[in-house]
C-alpha cells in the first residue's frame, strides 16, 4: 500500500533526522559533567530534558511505525489514525522545544509534581509543555486505537491474545506478531488513562490553584512514564518477531502455549511494574512495594526467556547472511537481556537501597534503550529500506555496526561503574563528594562520539532513501 | 549487597550472556543440522531456580523496617526545600524553625540506631548518606505532605554528607548537609 | 459527652499542634518513687520495666477536667494487655486514700491494666517540668489549674508521645500503637487542601488508611480491559447488522 509506505518513510526520516541531534544533547551533557563544557545549570537540565523527552518519544513512535507497517501482513491497516497521530506528535514535538528553549522549561522528563510549579521557568511554558503533553497524548492514543481495532476486526479479543493457545489448542493461529501486538496496545491504555488523568490533576492546580497529593502524583506519572517506555520495547520484540526467522531464512515463529503465557503475563504484571520507581518513598504502601519486586522481575524475564530463546535457536548453525538488519535484531536481543540484568538487580528494594537514582538507572535503562529498543527498530527501518530501494547498505555495515555496538557498550559500562561508584544521575557537575564522576564522564562522552559517528552515517543512508519513497508521490 | 557486588555480579552475568550469544553466532557461519529445543526445558529450569533462590535470598530484606524492632537512640528531623537540608533534634515546622536549624551542626553517636524523621517543604527531593568514603549507605525519599522515617546504625566513624538525589531544580547538584558522625 | 464534643471540634487544628510533641521526643523522664494503691512503694522507672506504659497525672479534688478526662481514658482504652496505663496524682495534698477512691470512683482500682499512685512531693517537680506539665496553684478556688496530658513512655523511661487535651479518639488508639511498639514507617502530615488524598486518618482504629486517591490508581487497568470489551462489542454489533442495500 503505497499510502502506508509514505506515511512509514516519513516517520523514518523524522525519527532519524531527530535522533543525532538528541545524542548530540547527550554527548554535550556528558562532556559537561566532565568539565569540558562549561554550560549553566539551567542549559544542562533544558538539555536533559529535552534530550529525554526527544528520545522516548521518537523511538516510542518508531516502534509503533513498524508495528503498523508490518501489520498489513495480517489486517488491514488504515493510514489516517497513523496520519493523525503524525501531525499531532509534530504539534506536540514543537510546543515542546518551545517550552524548553523559549520558555526555560527544565523539570526532566517526568516532571514530577510538584517540580513544575517551583522550577524557576516562564509563565507560559508550562503551559506550553502541558498542552504539548496533551497533544501528544491525543494522537498517540487514537492512533493506537486505530491499530486495535484493525487486529479486532479481524482477530476476536480472545483469539487476538491467544487465549486457545494458553489451553493447548493450536488452531486457528494466533500470529506471534498479532498476540504481541494486541498485549502491548492494550498495556498501553492505562499509561494513557494515568497521563490523562495526571494532566487533568495538574490543570486542576496549575488554572484552580488546588493543590495535589505528592504521593498520588508520583504514582500516577510513573503509571504512565514507566509504561510506556516498557512497552514501546515489546513493539520493537513484535516487529523483531516478524522479521527475524525470514532473515534467516527460516519458517515463521510459531504461538507456543508458554509463549502466549509469557505475553498474557507480560499484559497485566507491567502494569505493576512500575512501583520500583517508588521503592525509596517509604509512605508507599509497602505490600505495593513487595508487589513491585515481584512484578519487575515476572515482567520481564519470560518475555526475555522466550524471546532469546527463540532467536538463539533460528540463528544456531542457520548459516544466516549477517547484514545490518539481523545484526541489529541479534545484538538487540544480546543487550535487552543485559539490561534487564541490570534492571532486576536494581529491582531488588534491598539493592535499589544503594543504587536509586545513581548512574545504575540510566546504565540500565539506555541499555535496553540505545542497545535494544532502538536496534529493534533500526532493525525494521534498515530492512524497510531494503524493502523499498533494494539496497542493504552493505558498504556501511562494518563501520556502523562496529562504531555503534562498541560505542554504545563502552557507553553505558562509563554509566554502570559509576553508579555503582554511588555518582549520581541527573547532576550538571559532580559535587566533590564523588570525585571521579567526572573521568567517567569523558569515558562515556569518548564513546558516545563513536555512536554519534555511527548514527550520523546512517540517517544519510536512510533518508535519501526514504526520501526517494515520499518523493514518488 | 554491596555496590561492588552487585556490580560484579552483574559483569559476569553479562560476560556469559555475551559469551552465549558469541558461541551461538559463531555457529551460525556454518549451516549444519541441529537444533537447540532439548535445551529449552534446561533453560527454563534453570531460569526458574535462578528467579526463585534470588526472590527467596532478597524479599526478606527490604530495608523498611531495619532496627523497627529497636528504640532509636536519637532522632533526628529533617526538612529538605530548595536547595538545602535542615537538620535538627527539635521539630521543624515553620519557615523561622528551618531558618535556625540550616546552620546547626549535628553529632551523631557511633554504632547506635538514629532516626531520620525526613519531609520537604516543597517539591521531591532524596535524602541520601554518603558514608566519609564516598559511598551511599542509605537513603529515603522526602515527599511534601509526608514524613517519611529512616532509621541507620552508623558504623563508620567520620563526616558524613547528605545529598539530594531527586532531582529538585537547577541547584540540585549542590543540595547538601553535613553531619559528623563519632 | 463532653469528650466526644471537644474531641470533634478541636481535632483538627489540635492536629498541628500536637508535631509540638516532637520537641519533647526521647526526653528522659527523671526515675522518681511512686506509692501505689497497693501500698507497694516503686520508682517510676520499676512501672516501665515489663511493658511500655500510658501516663496521665491527675489530681483527686480537681473540680475541672480531671473527672471527664479519666472518663474519656477508661472508655477508649478499656483494659490494654499490651501496654500498661499508669495514673499518678501530682497534688501534694491527696492521700493514698484520696487516690484509691478516686480509682474506685471509675471502678478502676483492680482493672487490669490499669496502675494508681501518688507522686511523692521531692520528686514530683523534676518529673513534672520534664514532662512539661503545667501545674498552677489558683487559690481563690483552692484548686490546680494544670494541663491534661497522655505521654507515652518506653521502657527506658523516655518520651515517645506526648497528647493534649481531649483528642479524637481515633489518636488515643494512634498513641496505643506506639506504646506496643509498633513501627510506623511514614505518616502524612494532617494537612487538608489536598484535592485527592492517598491516605485518610480512620477514627475506628487511629491508624492511616488508603483513601481515594489510591483508589483512582485502579482507574488505568480498568479503563483498559473496559475499551478492550467495548471495542470488541461494537465490532461484534456491527458485523451482525444486515448489509446495507
Ligand atoms: C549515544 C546515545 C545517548 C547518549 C550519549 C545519551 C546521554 C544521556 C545522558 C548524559 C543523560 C543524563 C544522565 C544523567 O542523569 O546524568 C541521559 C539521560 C536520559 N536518556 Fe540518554 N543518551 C543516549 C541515548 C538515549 C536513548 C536511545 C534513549 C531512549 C530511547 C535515551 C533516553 C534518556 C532518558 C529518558 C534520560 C533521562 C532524562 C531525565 O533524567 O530526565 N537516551 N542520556
Ligand atoms: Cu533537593
Ligand atoms: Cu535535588
Amino acid at each position: 500500500m503505497k499510502a502506508l509506505d509514505r506515511i512509514t518513510a516519513a516517520w523514518i526520516i523524522t525519527v532519524t533526522l531527530v535522533f543525532p541531534i538528541a545524542i548530540l544533547l547527550g554527548i554535550l551533557m556528558r562532556l559537561n559533567q566532565a568539565n569540558v563544557l562549561e554550560l549553566s545549570p539551567l542549559t544542562f537540565y533544558s538539555f536533559m530534558t529535552a534530550h529525554g523527552l526527544l528520545m522516548v518519544g521518537i523511538w516510542f513512535v518508531m516502534s509503533m511505525a513498524g508495528v503498523s507497517y508490518l501489520l498489513q501482513r495480517y489486517v488491514e491497516v488504515r493510514v489516517w489514525p497513523i496520519t493523525f497521530g503524525y501531525v499531532l506528535t509534530l504539534v506536540g514535538v514543537v510546543l515542546l522545544l518551545a517550552a524548553i528553549f523559549g520558555g526555560g522549561f527544565h523539570t526532566g522528563w517526568y516532571f514530577l509534581y510538584p517540580l513544575p510549579f517551583y522550577a524557576r521557568t516562564e509563565e507560559w511554558a508550562t503551559m506550553a509543555f502541558l498542552l504539548s503533553l496533551g497533544s501528544l497524548g491525543v494522537g498517540w492514543f487514537v492512533w493506537s486505537l486505530g491499530l486495535l481495532v484493525a487486529i479486532l476486526r479481524k482477530y476476536p479479543l480472545t483469539r487476538a491474545l491467544a487465549w486457545h493457545h494458553l489451553v493447548g489448542k493450536s488452531e486457528p493461529e494466533t500470529p506471534p506478531f498479532i498476540l504481541i501486538s494486541t498485549t502491548t496496545l492494550l498495556g498501553l491504555v492505562p499509561a494513557f488513562v494515568a497521563a490523562v488523568i495526571l494532566l487533568g490533576l495538574f490543570f486542576m492546580e496549575y488554572l484552580g490553584g488546588v493543590k495535589q497529593d505528592a504521593l498520588l502524583m508520583k504514582n500516577l506519572t510513573f503509571y504512565f512514564g514507566h509504561t510506556l517506555v516498557n512497552e514501546m520495547l515489546y513493539f520493537g520484540i513484535a516487529a523483531l518477531y516478524e522479521l527475524f526467522p525470514a532473515l534467516a531464512g527460516k519458517p515463521p515463529y510459531r504461538t507456543k502455549p508458554f509463549v502466549a503465557l509469557a505475553w498474557n503475563l507480560v499484559l497485566v504484571v507491567v502494569w505493576t511494574a512500575y512501583f520500583h520507581h517508588l521503592y525509596m518513598d517509604f509512605v508507599q504502601p509497602t505490600v505495593l512495594q513487595y508487589v513491585g519486586q515481584l512484578a519487575s522481575w515476572i515482567a520481564p524475564i519470560p518475555a526475555i526467556a522466550v524471546t532469546a530463546f527463540s532467536v538463539l535457536g533460528t540463528v544456531y548453525r542457520s548459516g544466516i547472511k549477517w547484514w545490518l538488519a539481523p545484526t541489529f535484531f541479534f545484538t538487540g536481543v544480546m543487550f535487552w537481556i543485559i539490561g534487564g540484568l541490570g534492571a532486576i538487580l536494581d529491582a531488588i528494594v534491598a539493592n535499589n537501597f544503594v543504587l536509586h537514582n545513581t548512574l545504575w538507572v540510566p546504565a540500565h535503562f539506555h541499555t535496553y534503550n540505545l542497545l535494544g529498543n532502538v536496534l529493534f527498530s533500526l532493525g525494521f527501518i534498515t530492512w524497510f529500506v531494503r524493502e523499498q530501494s533494494g539496497d542493504d547498505g552493505s558498504r556501511l555495515y562494518r563501520p556502523v555496526a562496529t562504531l555503534y555496538l562498541l560505542g554504545g557498550a563502552g557507553f553505558v559500562a562509563a554509566f554502570y561503574i559509576a553508579g555503582a561508584l554511588s555518582i549520581m544521575r541527573r547532576v550538571d557537575k559532580y559535587p566533590e563528594l564523588v570525585a571521579n564522576g567526572g573521568v567517567w564522564a569523558l569515558v562515556g562522552a569518548l564513546f558516545a562520539i563513536l555512536v554519534l559517528v555511527a548514527v550520523a552515517i546512517y540517517t544519510v543512508h536512510v533518508v535519501r532513501r526514504c526520501w526517494r519513497v515520499l518523493a514518488a508521490a | 549487597m554491596p555496590q561492588s557486588t552487585i556490580l560484579l555480579l552483574f559483569f559476569l552475568g553479562s560476560l556469559v550472556i555475551a559469551g552465549v550469544f558469541w558461541w551461538v553466532w559463531r555457529t551460525s557461519r556454518q549451516p549444519a543440522p541441529g537444533s537447540v529445543e532439548p535445551l529449552r526445558r534446561w533453560i527454563f529450569v534453570g531460569l526458574l531456580l535462578f528467579v526463585g533462590i534470588f526472590t527467596a535470598l532478597t524479599l526478606w530484606r527490604m530495608p523498611y523496617f531495619l532496627y523497627a524492632e529497636e528504640l532509636p537512640e536519637r532522632v533526628i528531623h529533617v526538612v529538605s526545600r530548595q536547595f538545602a537540608f535542615a537538620l535538627s533534634e527539635r521539630p521543624i515546622e515553620t519557615d523561622a524553625e528551618y531558618a535556625a536549624a540550616l546552620g546547626q551542626t549535628v553529632e551523631l553517636p557511633l554504632g547506635k540506631v538514629v532516626e531520620f524523621r525526613v519531609t520537604s517543604f516543597d517539591v521531591n527531593h532524596g535524602f541520601a548518606l554518603y558514608s566519609p568514603d564516598g559511598r551511599i549507605v542509605a537513603q529515603v525519599q522526602a515527599m511534601p505532605g509526608y514524613v517519611n522515617r529512616l532509621r541507620w546504625r552508623f558504623d563508620q566513624p567520620g563526616e558524613y554528607v547528605a545529598q539530594c538525589l531527586e532531582y529538585c531544580g537547577a541547584a540540585h547538584a549542590n543540595m547538601q548537609a553535613r553531619f559528623v558522625v563519632r | 459527652m463532653l469528650a466526644r464534643l471537644s474531641g470533634c471540634l478541636i481535632v483538627a487544628p489540635l492536629l498541628w499542634a500536637q508535631l509540638n510533641e516532637g520537641h519533647y521526643y526521647l526526653r528522659s523522664v527523671p526515675d522518681v518513687p511512686v506509692t501505689l494503691i497497693t501500698g507497694e512503694q516503686r520508682s517510676l522507672h520499676h512501672l516501665l520495666q515489663s511493658r511500655a506504659v500510658l501516663l496521665t497525672l491527675f489530681s483527686s479534688r480537681c473540680q475541672g477536667l480531671c473527672s471527664p478526662y479519666l472518663l474519656y481514658l477508661k472508655r477508649e482504652l478499656a483494659s490494654p494487655r499490651e501496654f500498661a496505663v499508669v495514673a499518678l496524682s501530682f497534688d501534694p495534698r491527696d492521700r493514698l486514700t484520696d487516690v484509691a477512691a478516686t480509682a474506685h470512683r471509675f471502678g478502676l482500682a483492680k482493672a487490669s491494666g490499669w496502675t494508681w499512685g501518688l507522686l511523692h512531693p521531692t520528686g514530683a517537680m523534676s518529673l513534672l517540668s520534664t514532662l512539661g506539665y503545667a501545674v498552677r496553684y489558683d487559690s481563690s478556688r483552692a484548686d490546680y489549674d494544670h494541663s491534661i496530658v497522655l505521654f507515652v513512655l518506653d521502657r527506658r523511661g523516655n518520651i515517645l508521645r506526648r497528647m493534649e487535651g481531649f483528642q479524637d479518639p481515633a489518636l488515643l488508639k494512634d498513641l496505643a500503637r506506639e506504646a506496643r511498639g509498633e513501627f510506623v514507617l511514614s505518616y502524612p502530615l494532617p494537612s487538608t487542601d489536598v484535592a485527592l488524598r492517598c491516605f485518610e486518618l480512620d477514627k475506628e482504629t487511629g491508624s492511616w488508611r488508603l483513601s481515594m486517591g489510591m483508589a483512582l490508581l485502579l482507574v488505568p487497568p480498568i479503563a483498559s480491559f473496559a475499551l478492550a470489551g467495548l471495542v470488541q462489542l461494537a465490532l461484534a454489533l456491527r458485523r451482525t447488522q444486515p448489509p446495507q442495500p
